[in-house]
């Protein structure tokens, strides 16, 4: 269950619509800042593939591989959902016959693309070999 | 309605917590044991999703044990890793 569920089960429509857009939007804004890391990353030369000029060892390189395929197939993911939370935003007010199954699904999916991230920020993000 | 809400707030507050935690704990050198409190912590925090937003608290038994069926197969290929970890020659 969540808050769009929760508003639509009692016809609040407005307030579901309102939950669905912020949630496309703060979907929206993580997109904007990875895409704002891989910038950055990219800039300095660390580069899907192979990264081995930037870094002397190859675990590194490894952890670089790993690095854009997860955060990127999660990010591929998210555009999937931001797609779809936009387009349920729309949808909430338009549609004649309830649609409670669809969004119960699409609040499963969106769930399961958090669970992802939920183990990818501190494998990546948080990992430390030394002092 | 109130009440569902209060809850699904609640759940979130307690993942801010826990989310809290976890950046904490990288600050503090535990050597390996980083890595554990990383994974308990998002595991913890897994389990809220799984059974607050992704509703399995009021699943029925069918959808649970589909659940921890996932759970279990995921084990086996982490369990997979865990023996080419030990197993390779380095």
């Amino acid at each position: 269950m969540n808050t769009t569920g929760v508003l639509l089960r009692y016809g609040k429509k407005g307030g579901a619509q309102l939950c669905l857009i912020a949630t496309a939007g703060l979907g929206l804004l993580f997109l904007a800042l990875k895409a704002v890391e891989y910038h950055l990353d990219i800039r300095d030369g660390i580069v899907p593939g192979n990264s081995s000029h930037v870094f002397q060892n190859n675990s590194a390189n490894l952890f670089v591989n790993l690095y854009y395929a997860a955060t990127g197939l999660h990010a591929v993911h998210l555009t999937i959902a931001v797609i779809w939370m936009a387009g349920l935003s729309v949808a909430v007010k338009r549609a004649k016959r309830p649609l409670e199954s669809h969004f119960h699904v699409a609040g499963l999916y969106w769930h399961f693309v958090d669970v992802i991230w939920i183990f990818l920020y501190p494998v990546l993000y948080l990992g430390r070999t030394g002092p | 309605m109130r009440r569902d809400l209060t809850q699904l707030f609640a759940v979130y507050a307690g993942l801010l917590v826990l989310f809290a935690a976890t950046t904490g704990a990288a600050f503090v050198n535990l050597g390996a044991l980083n890595v554990v409190v990383n994974l308990g912590i998002a595991t913890v925090k897994a389990a809220l999703v799984y059974w607050f937003f992704m509703e399995l608290r009021t699943a029925d038994g069918l959808v649970r044990i589909a659940a921890l069926s996932v759970l279990f197969w995921l084990l086996i290929l982490l369990g997979a890793d865990v023996v080419i970890w030990f197993t390779r020659v380095r």
